[in-house]
């Protein structure tokens, strides 16, 4: 069992059995409900999706693959629009293997000219930025799902109500809600979780809540971003008898976004400060605060996109127990379809330019029919202590998946 | 002229439909437009990708919806076949400038990403159709001159030529001209030629099956022709409704987002 570690009131993680139970619960809710949907002649549709992988870097023979899948049902109830989705996995890498069934959306939306409320178990997506997490806080992710998959599939619903509305000029949302989700981890992967939990959670569900304005000036698209009790992203930290500690890094996200079509191109940026609590090498609960800026752009011509992004951060301990420490990355994306859109070429990279940290990734998709697609997959990783790829020290992937959609 | 008044937004008084000789390009264009352009519209279309060697590459099921606002156009498409690409959905934001404001959202990632709307070239979502070709005639930065009058169809077609007269649309745009055909009887663009910037004709837009609904006329389907690859791109009308009401909302990044 994973050790528990607290911070202020928070425990930050409860017992397997009770986790099972609560996964088992969430499950059976999707299934009822979908049941229940189905029965009422919503729309169905869902993906299945099997892949198989040579891991290189894993013990054994290094070959593993795994299935994932989606079921999701729509239609209209009490006059809002509902949508309920589960969706689970199996992965077996040579690292580990395990697999999760949970509960995706399960949401009911009123929405019109007045605006837009969303109550149940959803996403919220904030920020543009790829790959790197600056504003896309209001939902755990699981890992390193969240680097290589859709972000979708890759977020975890919370619980939560989220108001939207049109006034004097502006988007507003409104967010709040209560769960007891951390960001998780893939259980056949390693994992940089306390005593490699893959799945830690709250001792019970917590509240959290934040404010998003968005509006248009000029050109310039601008938004800005409130989050009290943003997620919690645990992570593993040599204690003082050496074993592993629980770390919570949370408290509150102020952000920003930005973007700005010039010439052929859309500039964007996000910038974001966190202030977090976390634990010293002595245990003490310290204060940090983090700063994050995001410069990219978006550049698109016919078939091509491409968008490079510079990030930096600067963590700064706020109480002066260490020395405040920068991380600076720059990032390309570059994306081509052809054949009518059946043929995708994505290349993606990463280059730590401080901590000399890398990641390439390339995926080729083929569009064989309406329902079936065929992907090629390969990442390579190489972290480094103290860097945001710092789990996947050394880590390869070559695979291929077929995606089955209905 | 674009998908919207090419094939959805306009439609026509034809009252009056006997189109004064005397008039100019500009004028003539004005009179479509007045004749075609319903406040709202929305259509759910079959589109069907068709190769060079005229084989069904993918059948897509899609809503376009488009109403005029107090300060601009709006039109949001959004595909609800095949699986792949449900709930993807493109919003485009016309203030009747050169560059319009255009938002793509993907369900893959929930993100709405704006595309520079300056970049009228890029091709929408595999199709022969660019974004630009979305837009209407977009009047006030084109030049338009009456050419001859053709048969077409059962009737004539008025041949007017449009050639861009903003520098930052002539920029902007894949296009150095376009030749519309008005078929007189109706005043709908049934046809359109279009010019790459070596003045060579790229693509062909046609519409047909004109038939009147309400106030206005309309194509049951229209096919647009990659002169260079082959390729096709072909709408089928399911269902259409005009001038009806429709939410803001219909038109608006959070409808995008909802999936």
């Amino acid at each position: 069992m994973p050790p528990l570690t607290t911070i202020g009131s928070r425990r930050a993680t409860c017992a397997p059995n009770e986790r099972a139970r609560r996964a088992g619960r969430r499950w059976l809710a999707a299934v009822l409900v979908s049941a229940a949907a189905a029965s009422t002649g919503a729309e169905l549709g869902g993906e299945l999706r099997l892949v198989l992988d040579d891991f290189a870097d894993a013990p054994g023979s290094g070959v593993g693959g795994g299935g994932w899948g989606r079921v999701a049902g729509r239609g209209e109830w009490l006059g809002a629009s509902a949508r309920v989705e589960g969706r689970g996995f199996f992965a077996d890498t040579g690292w580990g293997r395990g697999g999760v069934l949970e509960l995706g959306d399960a949401l009911l939306a009123w929405s019109g000219d007045w605006g837009s409320l969303t109550l149940g178990h959803q996403q919220v997506a904030w920020g543009r930025a790829d790959i790197f997490r600056l504003l896309d806080q209001v939902n755990p992710q699981r890992y390193p799902d969240a680097l290589w998959e859709d972000p979708a599939d890759a977020r975890l619903p919370l619980w939560m109500a989220n108001l939207e509305v049109p006034f004097a000029g502006l988007e507003w949302q409104f967010l709040a809600g209560a769960d007891e989700l951390l960001d998780a981890g893939n259980p056949a992967f390693p994992n940089s979780f306390a005593g490699g939990d893959s799945d830690p959670r709250r001792a019970s569900p917590e509240g959290f809540g934040g404010v998003r304005v968005g509006g248009q000036v000029g050109d310039l698209s601008l938004s800005l971003h409130w989050l009290e009790h943003p997620n919690l992203l645990p992570l593993w930290r040599p204690g003082p008898s050496g074993g592993a500690s629980l770390v919570e890094r949370q408290a509150r996200l102020l952000g920003l976004s930005a973007d700005w079509p010039v010439g052929p191109v859309v500039l964007r940026m996000e910038a974001a400060y966190t202030a977090t609590e976390t634990l010293d090498a002595d245990a003490r609960i310290v204060s940090q605060d983090i700063a994050q800026v995001l410069v990219g752009l978006d550049w698109q011509a016919g078939h091509w996109f491409a968008s490079p992004q510079l990030y930096g951060s600067m963590l700064d301990p706020a109480d002066g127990t260490t020395d405040s420490r920068s991380l600076n990355y720059a990032s390309l994306l570059v994306r081509h379809r052809s054949l009518q859109d059946r043929f995708e070429v994505r290349l993606f990279g990463i280059w730590g330019l401080d901590v000399g940290e890398r990641w390439l990734s390339l995926r080729l998709g083929y569009t064989v029919n309406d329902r079936l697609e065929l992907q090629l997959h390969a990442d390579r990783f190489a972290g480094s202590d103290g860097g945001l790829l710092a789990p996947f020290a050394e880590l390869s992937r070559v695979g291929a998946a077929a995606i089955l959609r209905f | 002229m674009r998908l919207r008044s090419a094939m959805l937004a306009a439609a026509l008084a034809v009252a009056g439909g006997a189109w004064a000789a005397s008039d100019d390009g500009r004028a003539f264009m004005e009179r479509s437009e007045r004749a075609t352009k319903s406040r709202t519209e929305a259509t759910r279309f079959r589109l069907d990708l068709i190769d060079a060697q005229g084989g069904l590459v993918q059948s897509r099921e899609m809503t376009f919806d488009f109403k005029k606002l107090a300060d601009k156009e709006a039109t949001l498409v959004r595909f609800l076949s095949p699986p792949a690409l449900r709930g993807t959905g493109l919003l485009i934001e016309d203030p009747g400038m050169s560059a319009s404001d255009i938002w793509l959202y993907l369900p893959a990632t929930r993100r709405l990403r704006r595309i520079n709307g300056a970049e009228k070239t890029n091709w929408f979502l595999g199709t022969e159709f660019a974004h630009e070709d979305f837009e209407d005639y977009q009047l006030p930065l084109y030049r338009f001159a009456l050419l001859d009058q053709v048969p077409c169809g059962t009737g004539t077609c008025q041949r007017v030529e449009a050639v861009a007269s903003d520098p930052g649309e002539r920029a902007a745009s894949g296009y150095s001209r376009k030749i519309y055909s008005i078929d007189t009887a109706t005043l709908y663009p049934v046809g359109i030629e279009y010019y790459g910037k070596r003045d060579v004709p790229i693509k062909r837009f046609g519409a047909s099956d004109l038939v009147r609904q309400g106030n206005y006329w309309r194509p049951q389907t229209v096919v647009m022709n990659n002169l260079e690859n082959g390729r096709m791109t072909r709408l089928t009308v399911l269902e259409r409704t005009l001038d009806a009401p429709l939410d803001d909302y219909r038109v608006s990044a959070r409808y995008l987002r909802a999936e």
